[in-house]
């Protein structure tokens, strides 16, 4: 037998044991509850790049339906950035609405009575101030929220007093992300859709390989697996204490088709395998080993970056309620010097754009059948370890079968 | 917008002018349009001419690329569209249950032209 098909990660990681596990979170209004409540509302979220607002007053908005509220970031004219609710301290009103999500700014007026706040939240307009009593101005800003950057990724944290910084937060995942050339990857190739689907249903599709060989057997075909490999195992994981990481199998001897070889002469493409490992930090696929596709990394509990060489991409999944999400996937490449260049990333984008639109079929799908409710529990293989080191994080933020927090769940249930 | 014609050594590519185009949104829209022997047709034309398209356009500045060699590079980014639809599907669109309208590119520029 092949070494590959030992269970490996079980024995390394034992604690999470190998029961199955329950899909009572993908489906329970009470458990999205309690995310809101106990998640979302308390953890680092990246909402950005700092690309995205390189100059004074550029800003964009980022929707958090599941905290219902939405988050102005905004880069001031002192350079720094910053995020506010987007909330105007009148009554209420949205600052910043969806069709202008987007832009440059020298300050936010609202457009329902015309107060004006500076691009550090400030207020400084409040049209016929005079009819106020007592109104001061000082107090009235725009409500911040927590704002971090780590490696030109922005970070939120909603909640007013964070019991931890960004980079405590981040922990060994940020030690071992840190250092690849993000700012050399400035062209983004992204993509959005809303998905009737609980968010993990989504995050599960994209933490595990089992599925290439099914769903993307056409598309990427030889490229992920091999006569060695024919189950794409990964070649390494990762557990951190909140954060996951996995090593994804791409096949050395893949050969790409005829499009793939003249886009591969011009330029970068997603489909070489087996090169550019020397362009890596040295603790990313630290052997240099040829079988290296890319290094898949988890950031809890929403967030994806993938590292390989000449790219990286990225998944982010924003829940809107126990069975809609609105999915992100981007990726990034360098700037294209010429029309081979950018004919080349045409072709990779396009290629991962149509892997990715194959995985989001299956999400749909996927949640259909579990809100059937016959299936009780997931049952899980050992190269699928990161999903259930991910249940096992979440239900130590939610506590739903936690003795006592919701009278309904049983731990015994599990 | 630049005028409907292609570079003089590429004129035998106009039957393909209809494939200049500028979005990615409209590049896969005419791509789910087409009857699949025109996909063929396209990719067959294209595919041994794409290494002599790249270095004639490479000659030029990405960003200021005259009219004409505009048109060819948008018949390029085209190809890119279609060629894994003829390479690995042999069909016009990814057999899904998933509509790929719902997926918007969000690098898409908001005025088509760029």
């Amino acid at each position: 037998m092949h070494p590959s098909y030992d269970k490996r990660w079980i024995e390394e990681y034992p604690d999470l044991g190998t029961a199955p596990v329950p899909t009572e979170p993908c489906l329970s209004p009470d458990y999205f509850r309690l995310e809101q409540e106990r998640l979302f509302s308390k953890v680092w979220l990246k909402v950005g790049r700092v690309e995205d607002i390189p100059g004074p007053g550029d800003y964009f908005l980022q929707d958090l339906a599941i905290c219902r509220t939405s988050v102005i970031m905004v880069r001031g004219t002192d350079d720094k950035i910053r995020g506010f609710h987007n909330v105007c301290m009148h009554r209420g009103n949205k600052l910043v609405w969806d069709h202008e999500a987007c832009g440059t700014t020298g300050s936010f007026k609202c457009r329902f009575h015309g107060w004006t706040f500076a691009t550090d939240g400030r207020l400084v307009a409040v049209p016929d101030q005079q009819m106020f009593y007592r109104l001061d101005r000082e107090q009235l800003g725009l409500r911040p929220v927590a704002v971090d950057v780590w490696e030109g990724f922005i970070f939120i944290n909603l909640d007013p007093a964070p019991s931890e910084s960004l980079a405590e937060y981040l922990g060994e995942m940020g030690e071992h992300l840190a250092g690849f050339p993000y700012h050399d990857f400035p062209a983004c190739y992204a993509y959005r859709a809303e998905l009737k689907a609980n968010w993990k249903v989504c995050l599960d599709a994209f933490s595990e390989a089992y599925h290439v060989l099914f769903v993307h057997g056409a598309t990427i075909g030889s490229a992920n697996f091999s006569r060695e490999n024919p189950m794409s195992h990964p070649i390494d994981v990762r557990l951190y204490p909140r954060h996951r990481s996995a090593v994804i199998y791409g096949n050395p001897a893949h050969v790409p088709g005829p499009t793939g070889k003249v886009a591969a002469q011009f330029g970068f493409t997603s489909m070489e395998r087996g090169v550019g490992m020397e362009s890596l930090p040295s603790h990313i696929n630290p052997e240099r080993r040829r079988d290296f596709n890319f290094d898949l990394n988890a950031i809890f509990p929403n967030f994806m970056i993938h590292v390989r060489p000449g790219e990286y991409f990225t998944h982010q999944f924003w829940p809107l309620s126990p069975d809609r999400t609105v999915w992100e996937g981007r990726d990034y490449l360098p700037r294209a010097r010429n029309a081979g260049e950018r004919f080349s990333q045409e072709y990779s984008h396009l290629m991962r754009r149509n892997a990715w639109l194959e995985d989001t079929s299956t999400m749909e799908a996927t949640f259909a059948g579990l809100t059937s409710g016959v299936l009780k529990n997931f049952m899980l293989s050992d190269p699928e370890i990161l999903i259930r080191h991910s249940y096992k994080v979440l239900e130590d933020h939610v506590g739903f079968y936690r003795n006592g927090t919701t009278g309904e769940a049983d731990i015994a249930r599990r | 917008m630049p005028a409907a014609s292609l570079p003089p050594s590429f004129a035998d590519l106009e039957p393909y002018l209809r494939w200049a185009l500028p979005t990615e949104t409209a590049r896969s829209q005419l791509r789910r349009d087409s009857r699949m022997s025109d996909l063929a047709q396209f990719y067959q034309a294209m595919l041994p001419r794409l290494p002599t398209i790249l270095s004639h356009l490479n000659e030029f500045p990405l960003d200021a690329m005259p009219d004409a060699e505009v048109n060819l590079f948008r018949i390029g980014l085209s190809f890119a569209e279609v060629a894994p639809f003829v390479e690995q599907y042999d069909r016009t669109v990814i057999p899904l249950l998933f509509d790929e309208r719902r997926f918007a590119p969000l690098h898409d520029p908001k005025e088509p032209g760029a």
